[in-house]
Parts: structure tokens; sequence; C-alpha cells
């Protein structure tokens, strides 16, 4: 009898679960490709931080002497046409990269995620003005509008992650916006509606919740579109200023001796992929374990 | 189930206490909801009249697409427009009428969960999937009676004990996808009741559940609604399963009340053959082995251009000669709140 009470239904229906997010944790853990762009991606935030510690000789100390030299026990990459030290520079460069891709993919999704929602929550003609605004600003390709702004604006670190950020605003506000105009439908919404509640509070306590699953996907594999953005405009002299270190204006340094030293524009070159790579396969696990369709599949 | 939820059953409903000397808490008059759709005007409620007095239970009975549910959406002011639209009527709400209110204005807010909550037929669909259970029961709470200093998962496990969810301290943590159906619905009960609205209104809420848990969620509404003395609307297809906890029935059919009672008239003294048509085709206890439910046949008709002639009569059994030349009666009353529109006598016409 003391048996058949403490079997109420209600109490066996609750289950000894493991958390969402530890299922989660378990099966990213799984994947080989997510694994690997973690830890490229950890490596360079660890780099970024202790970069002092790590390099072994000031990025911008020039050594004439010196130029152009084969990676040996002192230089491990070997020097650039200055003589500066290419693995400190690199180190260094992972700082920039690092900050311009955060920053600015940061900027990207705040601003993006309120004009979208916005405009797919209100629909009519307030989506209507947002909606083509983003459609002019995406018709311009990313780089050639980052481009202009950067050109406008002039260089430096501040005015790339603006330039960057604004050229990243379209897609994110297509995506929030497409997301909330499916979220909306949600009989939870109505649910909420009839218990009087605003709609602002609607569109940040229900539609931006359930939309950040979307979100943080497309955002992980724009840190490394941005990271590129910042490199492509470094390269073309228009980002960083020299002679703060930069991967982008690395490679771009290197060009005038591809022939003669093609390391010079190899390192800095290999490095900027890994770390696109690594994002974009972060982005895809989390994809994975995120989208309840694809769990357990691949 | 716990004895939480069977303390106060009586059997029957409470003492049919002449409505008349009650005063109305909510007044519908001619409400009239149109649906712009690229074939037409879908006139979906079409001239609806009701009251609803004080600790009243009430079911609203209809077919699919009879617009029992858009009337209720029409109440709270929750009609998706375009396409739907309230082209007509008053909705007196203790005095005031909740259509001269802006649609999501602050005073409709406050009517909307505050005095008026509403529950929906899919209970799993209306908890939002990323909060906990006991983020999102909070929200009329706070959004109608504000945390006076109390923890809000305080009040969430109180809100969830409050509708016999076992183990509620450690439940309130748990997603909606973590709980069944029933639990949901039991939710959502929760969240309704949670500032003790004046109204409130159940929107099919036990279509969605299995058999068992529909009478457990009915059993619930009632008493909980019985406690805190505020009315209960359900709207309903199913003539058996609200039978034994409802006071009146409105009958809808194609837009409008085709018959309203107290339950007793509505099943021992049926006026509409649509009623009587509901009524055979549910399963009774007292019948005789063997025999078959009757269906209605046919289908409710097309809203879009209705025929000046009763909407029912294509289908009607009874039909007589002026159904087909004189347009739809009005509702006429037959007998003490008993009300129907039709022609004919079905009681004399039955024997």
């Amino acid at each position: 009898m003391r048996f058949a009470a403490q079997r109420d239904p209600l109490v066996v229906a609750a289950p000894q679960h493991m958390s969402t997010r530890q299922v989660a944790v378990h099966l990213l853990l799984r994947k080989g490709l997510f694994m690997f762009g973690a830890v490229v991606i950890t490596l360079m935030i660890l780099m970024a931080i202790f970069a002092p510690l790590l390099a072994p000789y000031d990025p911008n100390a020039v050594d004439m002497q010196n130029s152009l030299a084969k990676p040996s026990a002192q230089h491990l990459l070997g020097t650039d046409n200055l003589g500066r030290d290419t693995l400190s520079r690199l180190i260094y460069g992972a700082r920039t990269s690092l900050i311009v891709g955060l920053a600015a993919v940061a900027a990207a999704v705040i601003l993006g995620g309120i004009l979208g929602t916005v405009a797919g929550f209100l629909g009519g003609i307030v989506q209507a003005v947002i909606m083509r605004i983003v459609d002019m600003l995406m018709s311009i390709p990313m780089l050639l509008l980052a481009l202009t702004l950067a050109a406008v604006l002039g260089g430096g670190l501040k005015n790339v992650v603006i330039a960057i950020s604004v050229s990243m605003i379209p897609p994110f506000a297509r995506l929030m916006a497409a997301q909330t105009i499916t979220i909306k439908e949600r009989d939870f919404v109505s649910a909420q509606r009839s218990m009087g509640a605003p709609k602002w509070r609607t569109m940040v306590g229900t539609v931006m919740p359930n939309a950040y699953p979307a979100v943080l996907v497309f955002g992980t594999m724009q840190i490394g579109a941005a990271i590129l953005g910042e490199a492509g405009l470094s390269y073309l002299g228009i980002g960083i200023q020299a002679p703060t270190a930069a991967w982008g204006a690395m490679v771009s340094l290197g060009f005038p001796y591809l022939v003669q030293y093609p390391l010079l524009s190899i390192v800095p070159g290999v490095a900027v992929m890994l770390v696109v790579f690594a994002f974009n396969m972060v982005g895809d696990g989390l994809r994975d374990v995120l989208d309840p369709r694809l769990r357990g599949t691949s | 189930m716990s004895e939480a939820t069977t303390g106060t059953m009586s059997g029957a409903a409470a003492p049919a206490a002449a409505p008349a000397s009650r005063t109305p808490i909510l007044e519908v008059r001619d409400l009239r909801v149109q649906f712009k759709t690229p074939l037409g005007t879908v006139n979906a409620v079409d001239g609806v009249s009701y009251e609803l007095y004080e600790d009243e239970i009430v079911a609203v009975v209809g077919e699919s697409g009879c617009g029992k549910s858009a009337t209720q959406l029409a109440v709270m002011q929750l009609l998706q427009s375009p396409p739907g639209r309230i082209a007509g009527g008053e909705v007196v709400f203790e005095g005031q009428d909740l259509l001269k209110f802006k649609k999501n204005g602050p005073e409709m807010r406050k009517v909307r969960g505050g005095q008026i909550a509403m529950i929906f037929q899919e209970p799993i669909n209306s908890l939002n999937p990323v909060l906990t259970i006991g983020d999102q029961l909070v929200e009329a709470y706070e959004l109608h009676c504000g945390l006076k200093g109390q923890t809000d998962k305080q009040v969430a496990i109180d809100l969830l004990k409050m509708v016999g969810i076992p183990a509620a301290e450690k439940r309130v943590n748990d997603y909606p996808h973590q709980f069944s159906g029933g639990m949901c619905q039991r939710v959502m009960i929760a969240m309704g009741l949670s500032c003790s609205p004046r109204i409130l209104i159940a929107d099919e809420p036990t279509t969605a559940l299995d058999v068992t848990t529909q009478a457990q969620m009915l059993e619930l509404m009632k008493n909980l609604v019985r406690e805190m003395h505020a009315s209960l609307v359900i709207v309903t297809h199913n003539l058996g399963v609200v039978a034994r906890y409802v006071e009146r029935i409105y009958v809808m059919y194609a837009g409008r009340v085709v018959e309203s009672g107290s339950t007793k008239d509505i099943f021992g003294n049926p006026r509409h053959p649509y009623t009587l048509g509901l009524l055979k085709s549910v399963p009774r206890l007292d019948e005789v082995q063997g025999s078959r439910l009757i269906p209605i046949e046919g289908m409710p008709p097309n809203l879009i251009d209705m025929p000046g002639t009763c909407a029912f009569l294509p289908r009607c059994p009874y039909a007589v000669e002026q159904c087909r030349t004189e347009p739809w009666p009005e509702l006429t009353c037959v007998g003490e709140g008993h009300c129907a529109r039709c022609y004919v006598n079905v009681e004399e016409r039955r024997s």
C-alpha cells in the first residue's frame, strides 16, 4: 500500500534528467571538428591575453641588420623586412583579430537583432521601411561597404570595428526578422498577449530567447568572417595602421617578397585561415546540437 | 486524483439560481466579427449576445468553425487582425464597453490577464519552450499584481501547488517539455488564475488532452473558480464533457446563438434541432445497449454567402415550409431563461 502511494503518476513523470545544458555539452564533446575548432579558438584567446608573456621579442622592435632572416633558434618563424620577429607579431596580431572579430559581431548582433525583432514583430509599414533599408545595405558587397566606411572614417582599430559591424548588420537583421516572424505566430505568444503583456515584453522576453540558437550559430560563423574582413582591410592598407601588428597587414607586408621569401605572407595567412576555419567548425557544431532535428545524426 | 481536486464536487452543477436575480458581470451584445479572405468576407460571429453572471459557469458549445472561439477572442480583443475585425457590438464588462478600449492600450492590457484571463487549446504550445515553468508562471502575476515583497520563485511554487502539481519546489525549474500535456494545462490554469481574475475563459481546454485528464482539468478549474468567486466560460464542442460542470449553455451555429438555457433545459428539453443533433451524437449511459450514435448529416454552411433562411435548414430533419420561405427566426424565449432560434416546436414534432 505504501508502495502504491509512492507511485503517484505525476511524480513518476518527473525525469531523473540531465539538464539540457549537460546534454548539449555531452553531444559537443563527441564532435571531432568542433573540438578542433574549440581548441584553436581557446589557444588563440590565451595567446591574445598572454601576448606579452608569450612573445619572445617586442613585436615592434626593428633590427635592420637581421631583416628577412630565415627561421632559426633565435627567431622561430624568421623576421620581416624590418627585422621584426614574425612569431611575436603573430602573437600580438591575435589580439587585434580577436578584438575586431568579437566587437564587430557583438555590435552587429545587438543592432541587427533589435532592428530585425522590431521589424518582424510589428510588421506592416515598420517592417517595410526597416527591411528595405537593410536590403539596400545588403546589395552592397560586405567588403566593399566596409572598405568605403573605413576609407571615410579613416583607419585604426575603432573605425575598422565600426566599418565591419555596420556591414554585418543586414544579415543579422534579416535572420532575426525571419526568426521573429515564425516565433510570433506560435501559441505562446498569443498566450502571453492574453495575459496582458505589452509588446516590448514579448519581444525581449519571448521572441529573443527563442531566436537565440540561430543567432548564436550564425554569430559564431560571422566572427570568422569579421576576422577575415579585418585582414582584408588591413591587407588593402586601410585597416589597422602600422606598426600595430595585424595578420592582414602582415600578409600584405610580405607581398613584395613573395617569390624571394614566401614565409612572410604564408605564416599570417595560415593563421587567418586556421582561425576562420575554427570559428566555422564551432558554429557548425553548435548548430548540430541546438537544432533538435539534426541531433543524433552524423 | 488527490483530495484537493475532489473536495467541493457535489454531483450536479450548483443550484440554478434564477440568473435574472444576479447581476451580469459580462454582457456581450450583438457582437459581430468578420474575417476578410480573398474569397469574400466571412461573418464568423454574426450578432451574438450573451451574459455571464457572477460566480457562474457557462459553456459555449458548437461545431468547429461556428464562431465560438472567435467570439471569445473578440471579447479579449485578441483577434488576429488582419484578417479578423470586430465589425460591431458591445462587450460590457463591469459597466465598461471593452471594445471602446484600444486593442493594445494600457486599459485593455489591464483587463487581459488581470480581470479576464484566457487559456487555450494546446497547453504545450502555449508555454514558451526556452523559459522555465517558474519564470513564465509568474508573468501575469508580476504584470497585474506586482511582487509584493515575495520572490517570484515563491509565487510560482505556490501557484503550482494550487493546481496540484507535486514536488512543486523542484518542478518550477523544469522546462515545458519536461511536463506532460495535463500538467502544462495545469500550469496554464495557474497562470490564468494567478491574479484572481473575475472571469476565466477556457477555449477548448480539454480538447488536446486524453479523456482521463479532461475530467480532472474541468474539476480543477471548477473548484478554483468557485474558491475565487470568478466566472468561467468553457468553450467546447463536446456537450457531454461539460454537462456536469456548467450551469448554463449557449449553443452556437454558423456564427449565431441558436439556443441558450440552463443545463437542465438544454439536456432535458432541447428546442433547437441542432442542439438535439449534438445531444444525439454524444454517447449516454442510459442508452439502450447496441443503439447507434446519430451523427448530424452534412456540413456547416459556408459563412461567406449565407442564405437568408435558417443556416441549419439543409441539415435539419424537422424543417417545415415556413423555414424555407421566411428568414432565420430571432432568438425567442420558450421558457424561463430558455431561448431558441427555431419556428418548429421540436418537442411536439418528436413525439
